[in-house]
């Protein structure tokens, strides 16, 4: 039967081999430089440093890699490649040429060939994305640390950590399921992609924010800072409002709209008579009304709890996809 | 308890019986024709004597063992399913080593022959012409020296030098092994000659089975002035009539002789007899009902 799995599925495996160190390659070439940048920047010493104020300095640098911004979108999309392109035809093929009926009357039981198939083809998904998501891992490290460390923010979360396998080992489920119950390719494949996307887009905005309760942090804010990203460095930030002394609304996320604080601070708005909304009137006013940001967030040192809840549930659907691939296919007729 | 018997075997798919009331004895070496026209069951019969399908009602033995649960049973059937399928990428070398390395007993032989066929072990299959394809198929499945052979339209689709060609390979190593052989067509004449049993099926069940010499036996074309047909000695049933303004034909199955001297009697052929059958769907030539089988492994 391993011989077989290797047989028919040798070019699948090669090709996946070739992607593979083609983007192991790229990682290491682009990685090293940056990583040598980062220290040679000095950015790595001020990071480390923490009195030390370094936004200005992180920033600079940030920038000349801002082109790397598509490795996101790249590896978000990889464990739904893998469920379309090697899970969604491994059974969907054999069904849709009738060719299981041939190796079904070999003298192989229906669940040794599909433990065999599935296993070895998982063992796959399982080893690359280990192997990607290390070299993901320490390629982005000075991305991530110049960033504020926004590890945990949606989007950076999917490819680091532990995730990013078990993303894997749901795509591969997905689409050996989606095969074997539609029986034909294409649509098999089209299934894996729609359901991988759902599932994704629906756990990440519905389901991640509440693994655990969301903390509410109250924050000053001054007219330099408006800029800043978080004050809270590691957290997830899930939803900001700068309000004032009194709790009305001044501004959604982290600002100051100034037609609504013309009321607090006369001095700032109105069109002929006020002053320029320069820094200094700007963290006066914030001082006499008292203005604030509240915000909810999920704090830094629940990161790895919540890599590991989401992990555990797409490892979760994986399996149940992978048991009802198995229910299907023992009782498929002919 | 030998050869293949089935008894009150149906299979239901939804709320449409692909098979019902199917009573079956097939005896051991014979080369059975499974007749009928699309649709009416003969895939579902294949794959219900193959193990690939479980019955709803009734059950199959072959040589007593029941397919799909016995374990080893598998080693001993082989099965060309419809339209031969085969993985395309793999050579024909690597087809016969799947069937080496998945079964426990295994005949080279099958090598040995396709390199007569000359089909040459290195080509992919799918660049195989139809009929090397079908050749290949049937060395897969008599590699396992099977001791039932089932094949599911195997000559669909092959032209007539590529037909009897195949025929050939698999009537040469039934005799050798003394295989029992089921060969479904929806074409009769493609039987005709190297059948010796027949089992025709019509709209899910089975109308016709017997050994085809007893079958062209028992029937006789009567042929005489027409007439309001009555009571003829020896003859057991009418299967099909036919007037014209002076003659009246007859096909009937008989239960002795015909000596009625306003009857000319002839004998009938195996396709006229199919195709007369297969328009009179109220008529059946069917054995005598046994002793249940398989009762005990009937599966519910």
């Amino acid at each position: 039967m391993i011989w077989l799995t290797w047989r028919q599925h040798r070019f699948q495996l090669l090709a996946g081999a070739a992607i593979l160190v083609a983007l192991l390659a790229f990682l290491a070439v682009t990685g090293a430089e940056m990583q040598s940048s980062f220290t040679g920047s000095g950015l790595a010493a001020c990071l480390a440093a923490t009195a030390s104020s370094c936004s200005s300095l992180a920033g600079t640098w940030s920038t000349q890699y801002a082109g790397y911004q598509f490795v996101i979108p790249l590896f978000l999309v990889l464990p739904g490649l893998v469920g379309v392109f090697w899970g969604g035809p491994l059974i969907a093929r054999e069904f849709e040429q009738g060719t299981h009926r041939m190796v079904w009357m070999q003298s192989v039981s229906r669940a040794r060939w599909l433990t065999v198939k599935l296993g070895a083809l998982a063992a796959a998904v399982i080893v690359g994305s280990i192997v990607l998501t290390l070299a993901l891992q320490w390629w982005s490290g000075p991305l991530v640390a110049a960033a504020g460390n926004d590890r945990f923010m949606p989007g950076i979360f999917d490819l680091l950590g532990v995730v990013p396998i078990a993303y894997g080992v749901f795509a591969f489920g997905l689409g050996a399921a989606a095969g074997a119950i539609i029986g034909r390719t294409v649509p098999a494949m089209a299934a894996t992609l729609v359901g991988f996307a759902g599932v994704r887009v629906l756990v990440e905005f519905v389901a991640r924010p509440h693994y655990q309760p969301a903390l509410t942090d109250s924050y000053g804010l001054s007219a330099e800072k408006t800029t800043t990203k978080s004050p809270m460095p590691g957290a997830w930030q899930m939803s900001a409002q700068t309000v004032d002394r009194a709790g009305h609304l001044v501004g959604t996320g982290q600002g100051i709209d100034f037609n609504r604080v013309i009321g607090d601070c006369p001095a700032l708005g109105g069109p002929g008579g006020g002053a320029l909304p320069i820094a200094s009137n700007i963290d006066a006013c914030i001082r006499q009304a008292g203005i604030h940001v509240v915000a909810t967030y999920q704090p830094a040192d629940r990161y790895w709890p919540f890599q590991v809840i989401e992990a555990g549930l797409f490892v979760l659907l994986g399996l149940a996809l992978i048991s009802a691939t198995f229910w299907w296919v023992r009782r498929r007729s002919g | 308890m030998t050869g293949i018997e089935a008894a009150g075997l149906g299979k239901r798919y939804g709320s449409r019986w692909a098979l019902r009331d199917c009573n079956l004895h097939i005896p051991q070496g014979r080369i059975v024709a499974l007749v009928g026209p699309n649709g009416s069951g003969k895939t579902t019969l294949l794959h219900l004597a193959a193990g690939l399908t479980r019955p709803t009602e009734g059950a199959i033995t072959i040589e007593g063992a029941v397919p799909g649960r016995e374990r080893g049973l598998v080693a001993r059937v082989g099965l060309v399913a419809q339209d031969v399928p085969l993985y395309p990428r793999f050579t024909v070398g690597d087809t016969l080593e799947l069937g080496r390395r998945l079964n426990p007993v295994w005949d080279d032989g099958a090598r040995a022959r396709l390199r007569q066929l000359e089909i040459p072990e290195h080509q992919r299959v799918g660049d195989l012409s139809g009929g090397q394809r079908a050749q290949v198929a049937l060395a897969l499945a008599l590699g396992k020296r099977p001791e039932v052979l089932l094949l599911d339209e195997p000559l669909a689709n092959l032209d007539p030098l590529a037909r009897r060609a195949f025929m050939q390979t698999l009537l040469d190593s039934a005799t050798d092994t003394g295989a029992t052989v089921v060969l479904s067509s929806h074409l009769v004449a493609d039987l005709e000659r190297t059948c010796d049993y027949l089992i025709l099926l019509a709209s899910s069940r089975v109308q016709v089975s017997g050994d085809i010499d007893d079958l062209l036996g028992c029937h006789r074309v009567l042929t005489g002035v027409r007439s309001e047909v009555a009571h003829i000695e020896g003859v057991a049933s009418i299967v099909e009539e036919h007037h014209t303004d002076r003659q009246t034909t007859l096909l009937v199955r008989t239960d002795g002789a015909v000596v009625d001297p306003a009857w000319a009697s002839e004998a009938i052929g195996l396709e006229d007899l199919v195709l007369a059958y297969l328009g009179h769907p109220a008529s059946s030539a069917l054995p005598p009902p046994r002793v249940a089988v398989g009762a005990a492994g009937s599966s519910s």
